[in-house]
């Protein structure tokens, strides 16, 4: 595959223009200075690797003002023609294959370029002068183009020397001599450090913490002892406390009984005085039981006088009550005992009250009728002789009563009289007045009488018959009344009750006398009271003037004075018995401040022995004072003793909690197992490291060989190459792949390195590299075009003619494009390959 | 013989030592770790009341001395305590990690623990002088390196009942662990006891039946190469003989797994194969935790992808967060990518270039060459980082070496 033509649709200078056909072999284009040599070598190589922006790249963009940046190239082999078009664009900008002809090769740009990359390119198969000294000055680094087109060359995908760089580079970074601390082990290997620090302290006080230990048991049985001490001087302070204490109390008890005997003497002795300073009313006390007595009947005897006096009242009342009855009634007490009030008497008395009401009843009746009836007749005479009046009645009934009644009014004023009882004097007029106004009216009414001649004649003389027989009747019956009331005569005489005619009144007179009987009762009862109480009074009286006399006083003469005594008795005995009270007081005081001395002298002397015995046993003379002291100085030894305990408890506490923290200590196991952890790692690690640094040694070992005893072909072929350009003048190469630097060697062996050769010779030496590793790629980078700069610009003529010779042989192989503004160069060229092809650019 | 004696034998508790070998950054798993040989000795204490032992025989190593480690004793003394309520006696043996010279740092016990003494062995009637029902015979270590053998000392008197000889020793040259005390079967059998209660080696073995010589291992594994089952033994003396049951113990579990990678080609195959290895393992455990750790091999196309380092510590990171998330947790401990590329090794070796090259001086580097080169780039690390295992296989690493730097060159690497 051959490329034919490489077209620039806008790059830098370049617009729609085409370089080509170009030769299957070498290719001279011949044009002046800026004809677009360098832009159409620059373009070739962008189009395959795509467009440098203009920021991204120190080389120049060749930027177009026509537009975006375009091209393409066409290649050409026997199957077809394809070509690839790019135009400028992020990441090297947009691009495409395209078959022209034949079949679609969608991969063909990374076939061209196959283990070829752009640096390499641009440095060994599209340079110029400028990047003559580039095949040099990138060897060594990650651009070592001759390692990697060696490794190529060699059938490997990557340089051997990059290989062991980085592996190199990869144990680096595992490890690193001296002091580094990022690579990896170094890194462990410091922390494991650390562990291992932190584990000699931990283990440091492990055996720190047995002498700890035996500290710990010293500390225990000086705490024992301090603790023994202290108890000791603790409990002798407090005895020696307790025994001063009870030694000033016995002594205060001392003092105070003392002072407290004065004071019981002297109560005795004022209780004394008191007691002989009170007279006591003995006769009074004698009496007391008389006088309590007394005292307590005091108010029934007044009552009694009360009595007394009511029951006297009551007694002339009624018997003035009594005897007003029997004159009410018109009977002195001999009649009125005759009378007989039982209920049969007065039964009796009702039925002939019935009786003589009866009787009189009728004799009315008949008088009546016999008036009417005379009347009537008169009436019937009257009319049949004239009118006269007749008298509403002729009975005279009416008449009787009133006067009766008159009678009873005359009875109640004058008992109301005898009673001083005015409103019964009152009632009695009243009823006397209106009871003889009834017995005058009564014969006022009068009745007119009418007459029929005729009949009334008859009727006259019928009612003269009638008029008799009345009379008759009215004779009978009046003579039947009279007989009645005598026999009623007898019968209330038989009964004492003579003088009464009347029913009501021998009622009213029964009564009376049963009234004067019962207040007759009431009397004799209240006067037998009276006597009784009287009586009493009079006892009572009399023992109040016994013991008034027996106490010397007066004694009452009546029982109104008796009330008085008494008072006075009383009074007498509640200050005989406050005299007593006081005298009592008086003595049990005496007696209380008796016994409280004796109480008080025993205790003090108690006091004072026990006292003595404290001295005595604690052998202190000096008594409390003196004890005060050496309880100070217990105080001071307990005290000491306490601090030296509380101090060795403190330690020990301490101590003891630390060896305790220690013996549960797991922060140990812990670090370890870290420490296992860490070395664990850098053990792995450094098998990896031992991989990758004996993996470098292996690289080197091959490298050596190789370059020993198959690296020398491409030497080999790049002196031929030079040998041919110099004509003989440099002979012997050396390009380690390892170093930067290479040597050549003249004809007399003499080695130079780049720097002291001349330009032109330099740039020669690259060529002859630059020839001979391109002869040896064999496959690789096949259909990529060598594209020369002007590269033999600097060469004199019979080099150039050895360059032109060396790049003719190539171009046998290869297809190479040689641009040149110099004429003689295409001459020298044309002359090294008589077939090659020519092409011409004009200044753009 | 006793008319029924039960005791339980124990060994080498270790507690309070620090796992060796393991790298736990996470808190809980360290915390675990940290408490585990606690744990376990608790658990015997349990099996001690649940059986109704009459004593526990601990044959050396209860403490690592060294260590200094009041908790452990703190925690020892509690346990004691428990075992003196419900009248278990405790008899010890000291060790190489306890000797008698080990220092003073030492709490004092409750009456119910005895020592045994170092400077002879010590002969002890239980429960009484005046009626035992068996004697113990038992020696402590007088210093951490001793080398005499301890187990001819030891004989039974006439007229002992069941005797039991305790003692810490590496019978039979065990290459595994140090040469302590060392002694012979036959030194054992021919004392006339009638149980051996041993200690030092770290897993259970029964080196004879009659009489019963038998170390229990200790009740946690500490390490990765300590994984299987740790536990106590549980004696039962009678009229039919002594009779020992194995009674499991650890609170963590050990466990190495390799993950063979041939098959998988990609990240997710490789996470995949991680998780079922993880599930895998704690089914093993038993209900317990586990401290695992994965080796990935073969030649795998995943080796290219595992070889970006943090591609590959992301992966074991994202996998270590889930198995610590389940319960119980699978912590892994280390996860090595030993896988190769996927390349034929002979047709690179057979190229005459300089991948062939490099294949060819990597099998040109004898054991004593690769030996001394490795000691060449680790000795400046051996000197920084003092006392960290770095036992590497060097003939191992010269071939990782030569993998790596064919992953990168012929893989595309870019070397970053």
């Amino acid at each position: 595959m051959r490329l034919r033509r490489i077209e620039a649709t806008r790059f830098g200078r370049l617009q729609d223009a085409t370089l080509g056909p170009l030769g299957d072999g070498l290719t001279v284009v011949l044009g002046p200075n800026e004809a677009g040599k360098s832009s159409f070598t620059a373009l070739a190589r962008h189009l395959l690797y795509g467009f440098p922006t203009e920021k991204s790249s120190s080389e120049r963009p060749y930027l177009s003002d026509a537009g975006t940046r375009e091209g393409r190239l066409v290649f050409e082999s026997a199957e077809g023609e394809w070509v690839i078009e790019r135009t400028a664009g992020p990441k090297g900008g947009p691009w495409g294959v395209r078959a022209l002809r034949g079949p679609e090769r969608p991969g063909l740009v990374d076939e061209i370029t196959s283990g070829v990359s752009e640096q390499a390119f641009k440095v060994v198969f599209g340079f110029g002068l400028a990047e003559m000294a580039e095949i040099e000055r990138l060897r060594g680094t990650d651009d070592d183009i001759i390692a990697r087109l060696y490794a190529a060359g060699a059938g490997l995908s990557v340089s051997p020397q990059e290989v062991r760089a980085a592996i190199e580079g990869d144990a680096d970074a595992l490890f690193k001599k001296g002091r580094a601390s990022k690579p990896a082990i170094n890194a462990l290997v410091a922390e494991a450090r650390e562990l291992r620090s932190q584990i000699s302290r931990l283990e440091h006080d492990a055996e720190s913490l047995v002498g700890d230990r035996a500290r710990l048991a010293d500390l225990a049985a000086e705490l024992e002892q301090a603790r023994v001490e202290r108890d000791e001087t603790a409990a002798l302070h407090r005895t020696l406390l307790e025994e001063a204490r009870a030694l000033s109390d016995l002594e205060e008890a001392v003092g105070a009984a003392d002072e407290e005997l004065l004071g019981l003497r002297r109560e005795a002795r004022d209780a004394a005085a008191a007691l002989e300073a009170i007279a006591v009313d003995e006769a009074a006390i004698g009496f007391s039981a008389d006088i309590i007595a007394l005292s307590e009947e005091l108010s029934a005897f007044r009552q009694r006088l009360e009595a007394v006096a009511e029951l006297e009242g009551r007694v002339g009342s009624l018997t003035a009550e009594s005897a007003g009855s029997l004159v009410e009634a018109g009977l002195d007490a001999e009649s009125a005992a005759a009378v007989d009030v039982s209920p049969e008497t007065r039964a009796g008395v009702e039925r002939w009250r019935d009786r003589l009401l009866t009787a009189e009843q009728r004799a009315r009746t008949a008088l009546e009728e016999r008036e009417a009836t005379a009347e009537e007749a008169q009436v019937v005479s009257g009319t049949v002789g004239g009118t006269e009046p007749v008298p509403a009645s002729a009975s005279g009934g009416p008449n009787v009563l009133a006067w009766l009644t008159v009678a009873a009014g005359v009875v109640i004023a004058g008992i109301g009289v005898y009673l001083g009882q005015w409103i019964a004097v009152a009632a009695g007029v009243l009823l006397t007045a209106f009871a003889a106004m009834q017995a005058a009216g009564g014969r006022a009414a009068m009745v007119p009488l009418t007459a029929d001649s005729a009949r009334l004649a008859g009727r006259a003389d019928d009612l003269a018959r009638r008029a008799e027989q009345a009379a008759l009747a009215a004779e009978r019956i009046e003579r039947e009344l009279g007989e009645a009331r005598r026999e009623w005569t007898g019968w209330l005489e038989a009964r004492g009750l003579s003088g009464v005619t009347e029913p009501a009144a021998a009622v009213r007179v029964l009564d009376l006398v049963t009234d004067a009987r019962r207040r007759e009762s009431e009397r004799a009862q209240a006067a037998e009271r009276l006597a009784r109480e009287l009586e009493a009074v009079v006892g009572f009286t009399g023992r109040v003037a016994k013991v008034a006399a027996g106490l010397g006083m007066p004694a009452p003469t009546d029982a109104r004075e008796a009330d008085a005594a008494v008072v006075r008795l009383r009074e007498r005995l509640g200050e005989a018995r406050i005299a007593a009270e006081a005298a009592d007081r008086a003595k049990a005081r005496a007696h209380t401040a008796g016994a409280a001395v004796t109480d008080a002298e025993s205790r003090r002397a108690s006091a004072a022995t026990r006292a003595q015995e404290i001295i005595e046993r604690l052998d202190v003379p000096g008594g409390l004072a003196e004890l005060s002291a050496t309880v100070e100085r217990a105080a001071v030894a307990s005290e000491e003793a306490q601090e030296r305990w509380g101090m060795l408890k403190s330690k020990h506490a301490s101590l003891e909690t630390l060896v305790g923290e220690r013996e549960r200590e797991d922060t140990m196991g812990s670090i370890r197992f870290e420490l296992v952890s860490v070395n664990e790692r850098i053990s792995e690690h450094a098998e990896r490291y031992a991989v990758l640094s004996l993996a470098s040694r292996l690289l080197q070992r091959a490298q050596e060989r190789y370059e020993r005893e198959r690296q020398p072909e491409v030497v080999r072929e790049a002196e031929r190459i030079f040998a041919t350009i110099t004509g003989g003048g440099y002979t012997r190469l050396s390009v380690p792949l390892g170093a930067s630097a290479i040597e050549v060697f003249d004809a007399s062996a003499s080695a130079k390195d780049t720097g002291r050769l001349s330009t032109g010779t330099a740039e020669q030496l690259y060529l002859a590299l630059r020839l001979a590793l391109i002869g040896q790629l064999e496959e690789t980078g096949a259909a990529l075009p060598v594209l020369m700069d002007d590269v033999l610009a600097n060469f004199d003529p019979e080099r150039k003619a050895g360059a032109a010779a060396a790049v003719a042989e190539l171009a046998r192989t290869r297809q190479v494009v040689v641009f040149t503004c110099h004429p003689e160069t295409a001459e020298v060229l044309g002359s090294a390959e008589p077939g090659l092809s020519t092409l011409s650019l004009d200044r753009c | 013989m006793a008319d029924h004696l039960t005791f339980v034998h124990a060994a080498d508790l270790h507690l309070d030592t620090p796992f060796r070998r393991v790298d736990a950054a996470e808190p809980r798993v360290r915390d675990a770790c940290v408490e585990s040989t606690f744990d376990a000795f608790d658990r015997i204490v349990d099996v001690c009341v649940e059986r109704g032992a009459a004593f526990l025989v601990v044959a050396g190593d209860a403490f690592n001395t060294a260590e200094r480690s009041f908790r452990a004793q703190s925690r020892f003394r509690a346990a004691a305590e428990r075992l003196a309520e419900t009248g278990v006696r405790v008899f010890l043996a000291g060790g190489n990690h306890d000797p008698a010279s080990g220092g003073p740092v030492s709490l004092e016990m409750p009456e119910n623990v005895h020592y045994f003494a170092s400077g002879a062995v010590e002969r002890m009637a239980f429960p009484s002088e005046n009626d035992p029902s068996c004697v113990l015979y038992g020696r402590s270590f007088g210093r951490a390196r001793e080398t005499a053998n301890l187990a001819r000392e030891f004989r039974k008197a006439d007229g002992d009942p069941f005797a039991i000889g305790v003692l810490h020793a590496n019978v039979g040259g065990n290459q595994q662990y140090e040469p302590y005390a060392p002694c012979s079967l036959d030194d054992l059998l021919s004392t006339g006891m009638d149980y051996w209660a041993l200690g030092h080696i770290h897993q259970h073995q029964v080196l004879a039946l009659e009489p019963p010589v038998v170390y229990p291992g200790s009740p946690q594994g500490l390490d990765p190469n300590e994984a299987g089952e740790h536990g106590c033994v549980v004696v039962t003396v009678g009229s039919a003989g002594v009779s020992t049951e194995f009674v499991e113990t650890g609170r963590i579990a050990w466990d190495r797994r390799s993950v063979d990678l041939a098959d998988t080609t990609s990240l997710d195959d490789v996470l995949a194969a991680l998780r079922v290895c993880c599930e895998n393992a704690r089914d093993a455990a038993d209900g317990r935790p586990v401290l695992l750790r994965i080796d990935l091999v073969g030649r795998s196309e995943a080796h290219v992808l595992l070889a970006h380092g943090a591609t590959f510590e992301e992966l074991v990171a994202e996998v270590r967060a889930e198995q610590l998330a389940v319960s119980p947790w699978v912590w892994l401990d280390r996860v090595r990518d030993l896988t190769r590329p996927a390349l034929d090794l002979d047709r690179v070796r057979d190229g005459a270039d300089f991948a062939g090259d490099l294949v060819r001086i990597a099998d040109e580097i004898g054991a004593d060459e690769a030996a001394a080169m490795l000691d060449e780039v680790l000795d400046p690390i051996r000197g920084a980082a003092r006392g960290v295992e770095m036992g590497f296989d060097a003939a191992a690493l010269i071939e990782r070496a030569r993998d790596l730097c064919l992953d990168r060159l012929l893989a595309g690497e870019q070397g970053r």
